[in-house]
């Protein structure tokens, strides 16, 4: 069962992190079309 | 299983962060801080009986001898963490093979150790500066912990194996030993040995990436923390909503969290968990 839960944590902040890297890409790419 | 446990000697404005706002030559202006969270962060180890590698900053061992004696005279293990924190991949091999041996001498004056194991600053042995660890070979370190097996907007190399490898140079072989990392899928490779991680995220994440290396794919993990990560009361310097964040979150709750990390999982020094 602990090592499912382990399985499950680490899969959704590696998810979030790369929404989060994606996300900040975009803004980053938004910024330097505007400059 | 012996994990190792590492921490970066470097004073709050020295993180690649920060470095952006703060010249090298301001930094002798600046009011430091590495004294007491070294030491606050000794006295964690020694409450938990933790033997860790202490990977030193050479700028900070010329100002802060004591200190560095202090570290090893605990029976931790002194490592190298360049002399001046500049990024590997942005020196010529001559230029780094300078900084390194000034930074040999410099925590050999202080406490009498030669370092054997080298971190470079923020993981930068990348795809563009491997030369470097024929050089660090050449100077008799048997251990180098600089690449990060991950892809990131500073360091990194995508695909290099996860667990610690035997690399030879022409100057000899070295002891690879990446931090920690999980694989979650052919094409998934997850962060989890940094004090950033620890910091940002909360404790179960960490934990369950440790876990998941001892006893699923059965190795040893390597961590690495900064002693600025456990001092809430530093100046802020990093400018910019995402540096900040990256930085300064979760400063509080660092100590509380090594204390757990520690007393849940076993610890040593580098080249006490992977012995060459």
């Amino acid at each position: 069962m602990q090592k499912l839960v382990d399985l499950v944590t680490l899969w959704s902040f590696s998810l979030l992190f790369e929404g989060a890297v994606q996300l900040l890409r975009k803004l980053r790419g938004g910024r330097a079309r505007h400059a | 299983m012996l994990n190792a446990f590492s921490v970066d000697v470097e004073d709050y404005f020295h993180p690649s962060e920060v470095q952006r706002y703060v010249t090298p030559e301001q930094w002798d202006g600046l009011p430091s801080r590495v004294e007491g969270s070294t030491r606050l962060m000794l006295r964690l180890l020694d409450r938990r009986g933790v033997r860790a590698t202490f990977y030193v900053l050479g700028w900070v061992a010329e100002r802060h001898p004591e200190l560095i004696r202090s570290i090893a005279g605990a029976g931790h293990e002194i490592g190298c963490h360049s002399y001046a924190h500049q990024l590997v991949y942005d020196l010529t091999p001559e230029q780094f093979r300078a900084d390194t041996l000034r930074a040999l001498e410099v925590i050999q004056q202080a406490c009498g150790v030669r370092c054997t194991s080298y971190r470079a600053p923020s993981y930068s042995i990348t795809e563009k500066s491997l030369w470097a660890l024929e050089i660090l070979a050449g100077l008799g370190f048997t251990h180098d912990s600089s690449i990060y097996p991950i892809e990131h907007d500073r360091y990194g190399i995508p695909g290099f194996g996860l667990g610690a490898r035997r690399m030879a140079t022409a100057a000899g072989s070295i002891l690879e030993v990446p931090p920690a990392t999980v694989r979650l899928s052919s094409t998934r490779v997850c962060p989890v040995g940094g004090g950033g991680y620890l910091r940002l995220l909360p404790y179960r994440y960490t934990a369950a990436g440790v876990r998941r290396i001892n006893q699923v794919e059965e190795r040893p993990a390597c961590l690495y923390v900064h002693p600025w990560e456990v001092d809430p009361g530093q100046p802020r310097l990093a400018k910019g909503r995402v540096a900040r964040w990256r930085t300064y979150s979760g400063l509080e709750g660092m100590e509380a969290k090594l204390e757990r990390l520690m007393s849940e999982f076993q610890f040593s020094t580098v080249s006490g968990a992977f012995p060459v």
